[in-house]
């Protein structure tokens, strides 16, 4: 039978070995992301992770962590935290600059069980060493990810679609073969909130369209050598409606897209809570609990408010998309407005 | 949602697993396709359900 997935996104550390231009961290600032801030403790990390667990055999959902950063093989206790998830039967990502992964590391991940690891590349070789501030980022990377990918580890490699690298998407296509990876994607760029569409890096929509047409043909091209994934939440509008989406709108049901609301959490490194990591609104602490912050939390039952996302982006499709919360709230300052970055529009034409 | 015993669920819970809808019956939809109902057979797609096709794969970036 399928089910839901409910996961967690945890920030296990605030270091990073890598200073990227569009990093959240930075992006933040150090009043919120300090490297002397309070790290959650091992224990506390346990203790999630078992209310992950708990949380998602109640409401019989399959419970998984991605584990982010910072860059998260700088938590000295990643190998400690990857073994307890395992035995509690949580499956566990990375989400890893790449940088790290020597062959020992690899080795180690491995016997780990880590289920993924997905690893961030963001152009050539010049674009993502201009984006990532160190000359060294993009060679290590890739040797990172033959690394994990001959122990046997899953890669997935992942792109932030911006200005500097939407030309490029293909080439790291191409790179993502040679070095293993058997996913690639990418993900729309969430803008400043300070300089909203005016962010030199914003990708207007238009361009996403154009981005999109061009990843359907890159998807059938090279679909023998990788899996090209159509994952960002506005390729809900790309495909067309089906018999499931049909019966969600009949009943008015999420049926899927954007998880922000119903069944995700992004946890800061000091257990901090998002409803998604690119929304940064405070929410909560994770020891309030998994189920109570997800249940009682203002902006999460909004977020889960179809109907006011429908009224507001004059959409008929928010059952199965309602853009990307966090784009809205950067341009607008309202999570709940129509997705700046959505297409739709284009292709009635 | 699945098998849970509905019983043990509080109004608030309920409220919020029925505000999604029951997954259960069907497999994975692909690039759009049509999903199938109530498939008995094990493969990625249903062990993952629908969602995961789309949005799981690449998680939050910037």
């Amino acid at each position: 039978m399928a089910k839901r997935h409910l996961y967690i996104q945890w920030d296990s550390t605030n270091n990073c070995n890598l200073k990227c231009s569009h990093c959240y961290h930075n992006r933040e600032g150090n009043s919120l992301h300090a490297q002397d801030k309070k790290l959650m403790e091992l224990d506390e990390v346990k203790l999630m992770i078992d209310d992950l667990k708990e949380t998602a055999q109640r409401w019989s959902m399959i419970p998984r962590i991605a584990i982010s950063g910072g860059e998260p093989l700088m938590r000295e206790d990643h190998l400690e935290i990857l073994e307890y998830a395992n035995k509690k039967k949580v499956i566990s990502s990375l989400l890893s600059n790449g940088t790290l992964i020597t062959p020992k590391k690899a080795k180690e991940l491995y016997e780990k069980k880590v289920d993924t690891i997905q690893v961030s590349i963001d152009g050539n070789k010049e674009t993502h060493n201009k984006i990532r501030r160190r000359d060294f980022a993009y060679d290590k990377a890739i040797e990172g990810i033959k690394n994990a990918s001959r122990k046997g580890i899953k890669v997935t490699v992942a792109m932030t679609l911006m200005q500097s690298n939407k030309e490029e998407f293909e080439d790291i296509i191409q790179n993502a073969i040679k070095a293993g990876a058997i996913k690639v994607g990418f993900k729309t760029y969430v803008p400043d909130a300070n300089l909203g569409v005016k962010d030199p890096e914003f990708v207007n929509a238009k361009e996403i369209y154009d981005m999109f047409k061009k990843t359907e043909k890159l998807k059938e091209n090279y679909k023998n050598d990788i899996n090209v994934l159509q994952s960002d939440v506005l390729w809900q509008i790309w495909h067309k409606d089906h018999e499931l989406i049909e019966i969600a709108k009949k009943q008015n049901k999420y049926l899927y897209g954007c998880s922000a609301g119903f069944r995700m959490l992004s946890v800061l490194s000091d257990g901090t809570v998002y409803p998604c990591r690119r929304l940064p609104i405070n929410i909560g602490h994770i020891s309030e609990g998994i189920g109570k912050i997800i249940l009682e939390k203002e902006v999460m039952k909004e977020l889960r408010d179809l109907d006011k996302i429908r009224n507001n982006s004059l959409c008929d499709k928010v059952v199965h998309c309602r853009g990307c919360r966090a784009v809205a709230y950067a341009v607008t300052g309202d999570y709940m407005a129509k997705d700046p970055m959505c297409f739709k529009d284009l292709l009635k034409r | 949602m699945g098998k849970v015993n509905q019983l043990e669920l509080t109004v608030n819970e309920q409220a919020f697993l029925g505000s999604m809808l029951d997954i259960g019956p069907y497999t994975a939809s692909k690039n759009g396709e049509t999903p199938k109902k109530d498939s008995s057979h094990c493969d990625p797609c249903d062990a993952c359900g629908p969602d995961a096709c789309y949005s799981d794969d690449v998680y939050f970036l910037n």
